[in-house]
Order: C-alpha cells, then structure tokens, then sequence
C-alpha cells in the first residue's frame, strides 16, 4: 500500500513538472504582455510534432532528442515574433476582450493549419534508449519521468534567476510591472515586450518537445494540458513563476493521488484544489506580477 | 530651446489644454501652477508624449517632435517625474537610478551613481534598499534623483512636494536648484505649492481651466496681488 502511495507521488511530480513546462510560457505571457494565450496549447502541440517531424517515433539518441526540443522552442518562438507584429501589439491600448478574442482566433488558425499539416492520425513516440530504462528504488521510476521533472526544474531556476537576478530580467520586470514609466524612462518597450512573446512561445515550442515522448500525439495533445495550466496561471498568481511551480506541483499531485485514493470520481481533487485555493487566496500564491 | 505653440490635449473627447504658447531658455526654471484639474499634469505629459493626445507643436531647439515616442525623448534630453512617483518596487534604489541612465542610451557624460546619490544624501543608507521599502518621501527623492541622473536637459518635474512633510519639501528645493545648477537642466514644474515653486524657479506661468492665464517673472506674479486669490485659493 505504501508503494502505490510512492508511486502516486512520484507521478504527481513528473506530472506536475510536465503541467510547469507547459504553463510557463502561459505565465510569462500574462504576467509580462498580460496577454491570456489561448492559442498556447496549440503551440505546445505544434512543437510536439516539430520534434517528431525530427526524430521520428524515437529519437536515436538524447542529443538528437534535445536538439529537437530546441529546434521546436525556436520554431514556435518565430512564430511568437509572428504573432507580435501581426496581432499582439497592434492591440496594445484596447481593451483586453480584443486580446482575448484575437488569442481564440489565433487557436482556431493554428488547430486548423495543424490539421493540413499534420494529418488527423495519432502517433507514438518513445523516449531515446538513454531515458527509457525503469529504475528500481522499491518503485518503478522511469528515467524519463525523472528528466521531465529535472527540465521543469531547470526551467524554473533559469526563469527564477534570469527574471529577478539578471540585469535584462529585470528590466522585463519593469516593463512587466509598470510600461507607462518603462516608457517614460527611456526602455525599449517594445522590444522588451517582443523579447517576453518570443519566450513565451518558445516555452510552449519547448515543452512540446520534451513531452512528446510516452504520448499520444494527436491534435488534441494541448487540450488537457491547456486546461491545467490555466488552473495553474489562475492558482499561482497571475504572472508569478514561483506561483505556477508550486501549483503545477499541488496539482499534479492531486491528480495522481486522486486516480490512488478515489478512482472512481476522475478530477475531483484538482478541481476542489481550484475551488479551495481561489476561495482562501483569490490573490494567488504568490501575486507579486499581478499587483 | 523648448518652443509649445498652440497646444490642445485631450483625454479622449475631454479637451483639457487649450492653446498653450510657450517658449524656455536653455537651463531656464519656470513654475506651472494652478488648482487641481487646471491641467497642469497633462501639459508635462503632452510635452512628453506620454498619454494625452496632442495637437500643436512641441519644439526641441526648434525641430517639431510631432510623434516622437515617450522613450525616445528621453534620447533627446527631456525627463519626465510623474505626480505619482512611480518607482519600481522590485528593484533598489541604485538600480532604479541605473534603469534611468540606461534608457539614455548615453555611452558618457552621466553621473556615477554614487555621485547621484551624494546628492540626494536622504538616499545615501538606501542604496540597496527595494524601491517597494521606502516612505513616500524617500521615493520622490529617488523619483527626482532618478530624472537628475539621466542628467536630462528638461527636467519636467509634477508636484514633488505632494503629501511631504516640510523638512523634506525645503531639502527637495535644495537638492533640484543645486541638482539643475550643477548639470544646467532647464525645469518645468508644476506645483500647488507657491514657496517651493518659488525656491526653485525664475519664472512663472498660471494655469487655469487649460488655459495660460499668466507668464512672467516671480516680481511680476507678486505685482499682480489678485492672481493667488483669483486662480490659486481654494
């Protein structure tokens, strides 16, 4: 009994690191342009099949299988420079139900021109032979679980120290928090703000990447995902990377210990964790970009 | 070296200055004052492009600066302290001077940080301290050594003294006439408060309903006894 518990966990942690990877970008998009991405799932998607489009069902080797995951966080962040001349910052000053609506629009162009290009089929793709193995520690823990949660945490510390350590972050920051006196002040904001886009969406381009092993890949691979990382955005704070990691892990957890202790009522958990922490702090859990 | 000529803002379809003329002397001070809503924050905002919209012109030693962006008249010598202070909170207040020098995009000639905050001693022990940790007083002193540090050549400068406390208000003068002195930065400020208007400027300018009711020489606004009373009491 003490196993599957373990197990549970340790699911909870890979899925909450995979939830971080994906809602990162979703974060960063808020949190900076303060742009609610909904085409962003979509994006994820889209770097999952660049990366298979790469490697095939199985990368040959774990370089290759990185070098993918770049070559899809590049991909997708074009796109976002894309996205930020045509559509973003021509709504800058409007109000924010344009954005929105723009956002869906954005969703509905990438999931119909994913379609043509991709195909309906569903795909598998296996992990490279360096990640594949199954470790024995009382558990089965699987290399690649592992790795998903070492990336979402190298992730985070790269965000954590690149926005609030590094000169550059900073000034994203103040852009972030105040682009009237950014602007007032002499900064570049528009080339600060396209800097944030590009990172956002090469984030999603990266997380598809990196997850697209032990998944369907199929057009509807962002959904689930997107949903949880709108939870996590909302939880976190919005526009708080430390927020979003502490909620991506509170929700992977709830999810997998769910499927453990009440299998027969799916999702339960992460929704009362939505409703629970909204409730007691509607402000997030760390509100620090919001405020 | 600044030249406003027929200058009408707006806040969407509310018209707020109305023909505004004007013209400043290189390191020239002059006062704007008025009562609240005379439209004294929104001439330095129209001056700097930063949210009303403007129609008339804006001239830089005589060049139009039409829409020229807020950041990129910082380039061009002009700094803007708004009403509101509005430090960023989640950087200190060496980086707050720091992020003011960088928007210059000036290679040379801009004050060490040390330097800046030499001058401004109230900021001396804070230097580390987050923008978000300082009383009100100690961030308008940053705001203004923000700007000083810029070393612009027009420092437009809104209600520094509002809601400090006297002793501060009487160092700030200090520290904007020395600051102005010592760089030859031109400076138009808008105040309610006539004493520190004075303090700080040669000249003075009345605003009232947007509209440029007096111009001329602190002498000139005391030989008019009834401007205070017509358009400065409450």
């Amino acid at each position: 009994m003490m196993s599957l518990y373990l197990y549970a966990i340790y699911n909870g942690l890979v899925l909450g690191l995979a939830i971080f990877l994906v809602s990162s970008g979703l974060t960063l998009a808020f949190g900076i342009m303060k742009i609610f991405n909904f085409a962003h799932g979509a994006f994820f998607m889209v770097g999952a099949y660049t990366a298979y489009a790469l490697t095939g069902q199985e990368a040959s080797s774990l370089f290759v299988f990185l070098g993918a995951a770049l070559v899809a966080a590049l991909l997708i962040g074009f796109v976002g420079v894309i996205a930020d001349f045509a559509v973003f910052r021509r709504l800058a000053g409007v109000p924010a139900e344009y954005t929105l609506m723009a956002a869906f629009g954005i969703l509905l162009l990438s999931n119909g021109v994913s379609k043509i290009a991709f195909g309906q089929a569903v795909h598998t793709v296996y992990p490279p032979e360096a990640l594949s193995a199954f470790l024995d520690v009382g558990i089965p823990v699987s290399v690649y679980g592992l790795f998903i949660i070492g990336a979402g945490i190298v992730v985070f510390l790269a965000l954590e120290v690149g926005l609030n350590r590094l000169w550059f972050g900073k000034l994203v920051l103040a852009v972030a928090r105040d682009p009237w006196m950014a602007n007032v002040a002499g900064l570049r904001v528009q080339r600060l703000k396209l800097f944030s886009v590009v990172l956002a969406f090469a984030l999603a381009g990266l997380a598809g990447g990196l997850l697209v092993a032990n998944q369907a890949l199929s057009l509807d691979l962002g959904h689930s995902y997107l949903l949880y990382a709108f939870c996590v955005v909302i939880v976190g704070g919005l526009g708080s990377i430390r927020g979003a990691f502490i909620a991506s892990i509170l929700f992977g957890l709830a999810e997998s210990l769910n499927a453990v202790v009440l299998p027969s009522l799916p999702g339960i958990a992460t929704y009362s964790l939505l409703i629970i922490l909204v409730l007691i702090r509607p402000q997030g859990l760390y509100p620090e970009l919001s405020q | 070296m600044l030249e406003i000529r027929s200058l009408d803002a707006y806040y969407g379809q509310a018209h707020i200055l109305h023909q505004i003329g004007f013209a400043m002397a290189e390191g020239e001070r002059i006062s704007v004052l008025g009562r609240n809503g005379a439209g004294k924050s929104t001439l330095l905002k129209s001056i700097m492009n930063a949210g009303p919209t403007v129609r008339g012109e804006v001239l830089l030693d005589g060049k139009a600066l039409g829409r020229t962006s807020a950041s990129d008249r910082v380039r061009l010598g002009m700094s803007l302290v708004p009403e509101d202070r509005r430090i960023f909170t989640h950087i200190t207040v060496a980086e707050n001077i720091r992020l003011a020098q960088q928007g210059t995009e000036r290679k040379s000639g801009l004050p060490a940080i040390a330097d800046v905050v030499a001058m401004f001693p109230m900021l001396k022990d804070l230097v580390d301290r987050m923008g978000g940790q300082l009383s009100g007083g100690q961030q308008q002193m940053l705001a203004v050594a923000r700007s000083v540090a810029a070393r612009p050549r027009l420092m437009l400068l809104d209600e520094p003294t509002e809601g400090l406390a006297p002793v501060i208000v009487e160092d700030m003068a200090a520290k904007i006439v020395e600051a102005c002195d010592a760089y030859g930065t031109a400076l138009l400020l808008a105040e309610q408060n006539v004493w520190f208007a004075r303090q700080c400027t040669s000249r003075v300018m009345l605003l009232d309903s947007g509209s440029l009711v007096f111009s001329g020489s602190w002498a000139d606004f005391d030989a008019s006894g009834e401007l205070v009373e017509r358009y400065l009491a409450v």
